[in-house]
């Protein structure tokens, strides 16, 4: 055999006596059938193993965003507690104060602060009407929250400020200049907490305004 | 004697393997996306499959092995592709990926019975049957014979690469990658087999010319 047959041979694709024979066995019966039981068996496996996999995808999807989402809120308000969502953020003398006054800490320091005689003249002097001042945002609020608090301060459910509840004469006064306004219901809860922060803040003098 | 078929591979490497690159057979699915719809649990999938590639992988181990230690290995074989689906990508044919695991298991059959070489004589059909075939059928009986004869004389890295050449689809690239060899050596191979085919044939026919 010459390289000319080497050549041809290499590039036929296939070899035709090989088709010509017609080789045609097959595997046996009971092989096929123990193949494809297998094959059922494990397909129905991998089937049930699947569904519940998804499952668990789906659950732990679920998780991972209530997770993200409990810490992206904070542990800060409970769900009966928590403000509803057409409720004004900016209410500044109603729920946000009487925490901080029961929250340990600060209301401690809040019950122990003495009483400074310039707040004692800032509680004679109820000339002219401030509840704006009393009723204003911390510093650093937003202009948005500072109007939140003027609006507030001017209804009938307004309350006095943080900053006039840190101080006994401040807190009188703004209880005073409730009355002025005529919101008498309001000055007497005002009146009210002030008692329970300050048990002994009207028994030193302070006069409580009527 | 010296292992012809000693390495075992696990890769795929070479051209064109990818399951895109390779034809959409007519009438049915692909085999790459059958496979893949068994390995997400649908059997019925694998039962065409199957019927696809049981044909070509039988004669594949029958003409490497007795019949018995053939039948033993075709069922390995699939045996692990029903059992490995769950790690079957399509990143290569699956007739690639087949053949693949069926070499392996061909090369372990080989290290436990410590030799390559067969007789498949017992195996083949008998020329003189009492039931006196059609000359056609006698004709291609007596082919079957010599050409089976031939190919289990063959080296056997000749005879595989034959046999994948003859019973399957796969590219010489392909072929290659199965074995762990590269392209040339394949065709190199095919072109020592086939001569010793064709030497073989025309030697077994010579006496019986001489004889008419």
């Amino acid at each position: 055999m010459n390289g000319d047959n080497a050549r041809h041979a290499a590039h036929d694709d296939r070899f035709p006596p090989y088709a010509e024979a017609g080789f045609d066995e097959a595997p046996p019966p009971d092989i096929d059938r123990a193949i494809l039981a297998e094959a059922d068996r494990v397909a129905a496996q991998r089937a049930r193993w699947l569904r519940p996999a998804h499952l668990a995808w789906a659950a732990a999807v679920a998780l991972s965003i209530a997770i993200v989402l409990e810490v992206g809120v904070g542990p800060g308000v409970a769900p009966d507690r928590a403000p509803a969502i057409s409720e004004p953020v900016t209410d500044l003398g109603g729920p946000v104060p009487r925490r901080a006054e029961r929250s340990s800490a600060h209301s401690d320091q809040l019950r122990v602060a003495p009483v400074r005689p310039e707040a004692r003249d800032a509680a004679d002097d109820l000339g002219a009407p401030r509840l704006e001042r009393f009723a204003a945002p911390p510093p650093g609020a937003t202009a948005p929250a500072a109007d939140g608090a003027r609006a507030a301060a001017s209804t009938p459910d307004a309350r006095c400020g943080e900053e006039a509840r840190g101080d006994v004469a401040a807190w009188l006064t703004c209880i005073a200049e409730l009355r002025e306004a005529g919101e008498d219901a309001a000055a007497d809860a005002e009146l009210e907490a002030l008692r329970l922060a300050y048990p002994s803040a009207l028994e030193n003098g302070n006069r409580a305004p009527r | 004697m010296r292992h012809p078929i000693s390495q075992r591979h696990e890769t795929i490497g070479g051209e064109p393997t990818s399951a895109a690159a390779r034809p959409r057979r007519e009438g049915g699915r692909d085999d790459t996306e059958l496979m893949l719809r068994f390995k997400a649990g649908d059997a019925r999938s694998f039962h065409d499959l199957y019927a696809r590639h049981r044909g070509p992988l039988y004669r594949f181990f029958l003409r490497q092995a007795h019949r018995e230690a053939a039948d033993d290995l075709y069922q390995e074989t699939w045996l692990k592709v029903i059992r490995g689906a769950a790690s079957y990508s399509a990143s290569a044919p699956f007739a690639a990926y087949l053949y693949r695991i069926a070499h392996n298991v061909l090369v372990d059959h080989y290290r436990r019975t410590a030799h390559c070489a067969f007789d498949d004589a017992d195996d083949l059909p008998d020329v003189a049957d009492p039931d006196d075939p059609p000359e056609a059928e006698l004709d291609r009986a007596t082919l079957k014979r010599r050409l089976s004869a031939a190919i289990a004389a063959l080296p056997p890295p000749q005879r595989e690469a034959f046999l994948l050449r003859e019973e399957t689809e796969l590219t010489l690239d392909e072929i290659a990658a199965v074995v762990g060899t590269n392209r040339e050596t394949i065709k190199s191979r095919l072109r020592y087999a086939v001569l010793k085919l064709r030497r073989a044939l025309a030697d077994a026919d010579e006496p019986m010319e001489k004889r008419a």
